[in-house]
């Protein structure tokens, strides 16, 4: 059986993984959004999710080490990795003490921060050329638009989640002076630069409104946010 | 010496477990028999401490088994064995202080 689902939240993918095992389900192949799910006992599987360091290669002493512990690596995705192991082995975790959980959430954190840059730098650009004529790529503007939202949403919940796991391991989490700048307010002032290169070009008229609406928007979220801090 | 205690309780175990070579999946056995199954060490978390304890130099690589899989064995350095000891000097003090805790109750 095969499922398209388009997924950025780790946690809630290992959680759909884990049922759809417990109706017989044992996913053992991911491509693109795309998994593929075979028959299996209901509950034989435990699935865990990890992030590697390296791009699209499983190093081979973390195979060993990870088969060594009862543990099968069921596809490699970028830096992804998909685990299982047979519920009857015992209990599948992998992170068990509040430092690795933050180490881990961290490292997941920050590659999304990356990623989230560059797609905004690639929205940039689609935005310009949808502007300057090619009609076409305002679809591309909306899907890297959603990406881009979904992602900041991403680094916004990660966030939350290492600020409970240091809170948990005693730490005073820092309140007004470790106050995270929201990413919305780059992106609103990024897009208000564009509205401005095209006043005067009566064409775009409509355009630059509704990107100048956008910023706006964007921004007053950004401040909201900012002033607000991470507690939700 | 002082910034790198007190240790977190599964670095405190790995190194405990590692003073005779072993390998990970060992260690985790050898952490959740000491501690009579309080402990168990998941497999990212120990391989995530392994890594790091061994760019500190706190440990090191005993051996690999070529032939198989790349499996390795491990085992803790002199630099490991001075951390270990000074958190337990912490440990004793602690355990030391923690006794005053019974005794004054009658005076």
């Amino acid at each position: 059986m095969i499922k398209f689902s388009l997924r950025f939240d780790k946690d809630t993918e290992t959680k759909w993984l884990n049922e759809m095992a417990d109706q017989g389900y044992a996913m053992t192949g991911f491509f693109a959004g795309f998994y593929t799910f075979e028959k299996c006992e209901p509950g034989e599987y435990s699935y865990q999710i990890d992030m590697i360091e390296q791009f699209g290669q499983v190093p081979a002493d973390y195979k060993a080490f990870m088969e060594d512990t009862g543990a099968e690596i069921v596809q490699n995705w970028g830096i992804w990795v998909y685990l299982r192991k047979r519920r009857s082995e015992g209990e599948f975790q992998l992170y068990t003490d509040v430092e690795s959980m933050i180490e881990h959430y961290t490292k997941i954190r920050n590659v999304f921060k990356v990623v989230t840059a560059m797609e905004l730098v690639i929205l940039i650009v689609e935005l310009f050329g949808a502007m300057l004529g090619s009609p076409v790529l305002w679809i591309f503007v909306f899907l890297i638009g959603a990406v881009v939202l979904a992602f900041m949403n991403q680094v916004v919940k990660l966030n939350g989640i290492i600020a409970e796991l240091k809170e948990r391991r005693g730490e005073a989490v820092q309140g007004s002076n470790g106050r995270n700048v929201s990413a919305f307010l780059p992106v609103g002032l990024l897009f208000n630069s564009c509205a401005l290169t095209m006043t005067g070009n009566s064409e775009l008229e409509l355009v630059r409104i509704i990107i100048t609406i956008l910023a706006i928007s964007f921004m007053l979220l950004g401040i909201v946010q900012t002033v607000k801090g991470k507690k939700s | 010496m002082d910034k790198n205690i007190p240790l977190t309780e599964v670095v405190f175990y790995i190194l405990l477990a590692l003073r005779n070579p072993n390998h990970g999946y060992g260690i985790i056995q050898e952490v959740e028999h000491l501690t009579e199954g309080r402990v168990v060490l998941g497999a990212g978390t120990l391989y995530g401490a392994i890594q790091t304890l061994e760019k500190k130099g706190w440990i090191r690589i005993y051996s690999v088994d070529t032939e198989s899989r790349k499996k390795k064995e491990y085992i803790i350095t002199e630099t490991g064995k001075e951390v270990f000891y000074s958190e337990m000097a912490r440990l004793v003090e602690l355990l030391t202080n923690a006794k005053l805790m019974g005794e004054d109750k009658n005076d």
